[in-house]
């Protein structure tokens, strides 16, 4: 139903007609214009910043040709993003114009230092307010909110190799996310610290800081809104591993090994099934030789289960947009090298970490 | 005399600031009021005069002689701020008229503006000074379409766009989904399933593509041609008057630059008429939003919808009543809603339809 009418006098001739005047000044403004192919392709790869993306959606809702445009670039934004970078075969130039585009937010991503050491608010800020680097930096962020769920939906598989907290550092005592979605933590700090300390999402010897707080009787609150809700986390406790606590100054543990997991799909891209592989990474991930360049060690126990299959890479690139790199057969060591357009020459590190699954063979 | 709680707007604090004893109080007021008030002015000017030129010059002399007159401002409300502003206007116009180069120095009439409790007036006159496009048009969604009060203008754009390639374009929801980023799996197809079936959403497909702004309204007359092929050059310059701009036939033929007969333009215009798109864009979303299999007419019958593209051809495009019954009249009957001149002149003439927004956007500041 629509709003009935308001109860009230009427307004005289004079007013009507200079709240007409008034409209006529702002509502009779010229119509949005039609975005280009990289506009397009910036929406569709969602790193637009807000105000440039109401005015690609205004001007899809008030013009057909518009629409059609942005749905066939999704199209074929889907084709190249399932071909490694360089490799896709345009077969017309609007094509060539997409995959032009595309590699240039794939080298923009390369090129653009992560903002992600200043925290997940402020990641949400950079990414309002269209600064560079945001959007891959968000997705990266929400990649590591996808290997936790992927965890609390195997809780059996133990991931984290990190030291053991010294007896006096701090320790988390409670997580979990609420039925509001938001993330609560306590933490015991020393009895005699009163200051500011820090709560970090930790994962690969990266940390998201989520929230400080001041240390009371030697125990650290934080409340983190809408995180669980973020990464659809349920409700309940999620694994104290993932968390850290740092009394300024803040120091993480930097493992030379990293586990993750990666789901089982089979060849038409499908979810096959069962628990998810772990995989073991040898570092981080990095930029090298104008390459995406990392190092993995597969279990032995997974090579005999899973011969035949290959390792699956994709990187996120922008909030819910992945571009595929490739899959290579799995081996004990494996080195994978992926061209990478915009990638330095020399190693640099930042390279966002890959999703991982494992493709079963061709039937 | 209007009172600032009609309103939380910055406009209302700058007319306070501009009716301020301290003139460097005042000229900081002025300063921010000007930029809106130059763009209604323009607005109001181009409606009187051909000439941009002639507009800007205009403009800025208003805004001139609203500064010299600063002395004796009363705050009235943002309202009265517009009849002032219109006011002042329409007498620079009338003296370049009479002798371009000579000025007048009459002061406005001061007791000729709105006064009195303005509240909704004010507060709509607020949000069109402040250029706040996107909270006039969302309000009128909420007023009229039946868009729920507590939706964000851009997630109501986004469930409209789902609509659109879903009803118009045929496009799947695994598309629809990619491009507006809603996720995968069961809980995606349900949440686009319940946008699908909103009857304010199917409304709002409906509103966008009978909305036409005049100037697409002209190309798309003037691109798609006669029935025997292209228009002439003169029939194209007329239809570009007609439609464009909005011009009545015999406004047209005043124009030293129309090379139509009168019996020239009066077939052009039954042409063109009978090749205005309306009627069967709204037989296109009425079928597509059936093939669907809901039953969408009595949700498209109901006066809402047409109140808001009223709204739209009377105060977006500023087109006079028999023009918006020419476009949406025929539309309406598809789905069986008598919009008649009577109608109309309900809703326009008594300032029905400015109470109405004006009413949805009091409540939302609430």
């Amino acid at each position: 139903m629509t709003e009935s009418d308001p109860e009230g006098p009427t307004f005289d001739p004079k007013v009507i007609a200079a709240v007409e005047t008034a409209l006529a000044g702002v509502l009779s403004a010229a119509p949005a214009a039609s975005p280009g192919v990289g506009e397009i392709v910036g929406y569709l790869a969602r790193s637009l910043p807000p105000e440039r993306r109401a005015a690609v959606e205004d001007a899809m809702a008030g013009d057909d040709a518009c629409r059609e445009a942005v749905f066939a670039t999704a199209a074929v934004l889907a084709r190249v993003r399932a071909a490694a970078p360089g490799t896709f075969q345009a077969t017309d130039p609007a094509e060539a114009d997409v995959a032009r585009e595309w590699e240039a937010l794939l080298a923009q991503r390369a090129a653009a230092p992560l903002p992600v050491a200043s925290g997940w608010d402020a990641l949400r800020r950079a990414l309002a307010e269209g600064r560079a680097g945001a959007a891959a930096a968000w997705a990266e962020f929400a990649a590591v909110g996808e290997q936790l769920l992927l965890h609390l939906q195997a809780p059996r598989i133990a991931l984290t190799r990190g030291t053991e907290p010294a007896p006096d550092s701090p320790a988390i005592l409670r997580a979990e996310i609420t039925s509001a979605g938001a993330l609560e933590a306590e933490a015991t700090v020393p009895a005699d610290y009163a200051g500011t300390v820090r709560l970090d999402l930790w994962f690969a010897g990266r940390s998201w800081p989520l929230a400080e707080c001041e240390a009371v009787d030697g125990r650290a609150r934080w409340q983190v809104p809408d995180l669980g809700a973020l990464f659809g986390l349920p409700e309940g406790g999620i694994p104290a591993g993932w968390l850290r606590v740092s009394a300024p100054p803040a120091a993480s543990p930097e493992p030379a090994e990293t586990s993750m997991l990666a789901p089982l799909v089979r060849a038409n891209g499908s979810a096959a099934g069962g628990p998810p592989a772990v995989v073991v990474f040898r570092g981080e991930p990095t930029w090298e030789r104008r390459s995406y360049t990392l190092r993995l060690a597969v279990p032995p126990d997974l090579l005999g289960r899973y011969p035949r299959h290959r390792v699956r890479v994709e990187v996120p690139v922008g909030e819910g947009i992945r571009q595929v790199l490739g899959a290579w057969p799995l081996a004990a060591e494996m080195e994978i090298r992926a061209p990478w357009p915009g990638a330095p020459d020399q190693p640099h590190p930042g390279a966002p970490w890959p999703r991982l699954s494992l493709i079963g063979p061709e039937l | 005399m209007s009172t600032g709680n009609t309103t939380s707007s910055n406009v209302e604090s700058d007319l306070r600031g501009f009716a301020a004893d301290d003139e460097a109080v005042a000229r900081r007021a002025f300063d921010r009021l000007a930029s809106p008030a130059r763009r209604v002015v323009l607005a109001y000017l181009r409606k009187h005069s051909g000439d941009a030129a002639e507009c800007e010059d205009l403009a800025q002399e208003t805004l001139a002689s609203l500064w010299a007159y600063r002395a004796r401002f009363r705050n009235q409300g943002a309202a009265a701020w517009v009849g002032l502003l219109r006011q002042v206007a329409r007498q620079r116009l009338i003296d370049r008229r009479r002798a371009p180069v000579v000025p007048t120095a009459d002061p406005p009439d001061w007791d000729s503006l709105p006064e009195g409790e303005q509240a909704g007036a004010d507060l709509l006159a607020a949000v069109a000074l402040e250029g706040d496009t996107e909270r006039l048009l969302h309000a009128a969604d909420v007023c009229w379409l039946g868009v729920d009060r507590t939706l964000a203008a851009a997630e109501h754009r986004r469930r409209l766009l789902a609509a659109q390639a879903f009803y118009l374009d045929g496009a799947g929801w695994e598309a629809i989904s990619e491009v507006l980023g809603l996720g995968v799996g069961p809980s995606a197809r349900r949440v686009l399933d319940e946008w699908l079936a909103d009857a304010s959403v199917q409304r709002s497909v409906a509103h966008a593509a009978l909305y036409v702004p005049n100037a697409a309204l002209a190309q798309r007359l003037v691109a798609a041609g006669d029935a025997d092929g292209p228009w002439s050059a003169a029939e194209a310059a007329a239809l570009g008057w007609r439609y464009g701009y909005a011009l009545r036939p015999d406004q047209i033929l005043a124009r030293r630059d129309c090379r139509l007969s009168p019996e020239e333009l009066e077939g052009l215009c039954v042409r063109s008429k009978a090749r205005l798109p309306f009627m069967k864009t709204m037989q296109r979303v009425l079928d597509a939003l059936e093939r669907s299999g809901g039953t969408p007419q009595a949700a498209l019958a109901e006066p809402g919808l047409w109140r808001r593209l009223v709204f739209d051809c009377a105060y977006r495009e500023e087109l006079p009543h028999r023009d918006i019954l020419e476009r949406l009249g025929p539309a309406a009957e598809v789905v069986g809603y008598p919009l008649t001149a009577a109608t109309l002149n309900g809703w326009l003439s008594g300032g029905r339809l400015l109470r109405q927004l004006a009413g949805t956007l009091g409540r939302r500041e609430r």
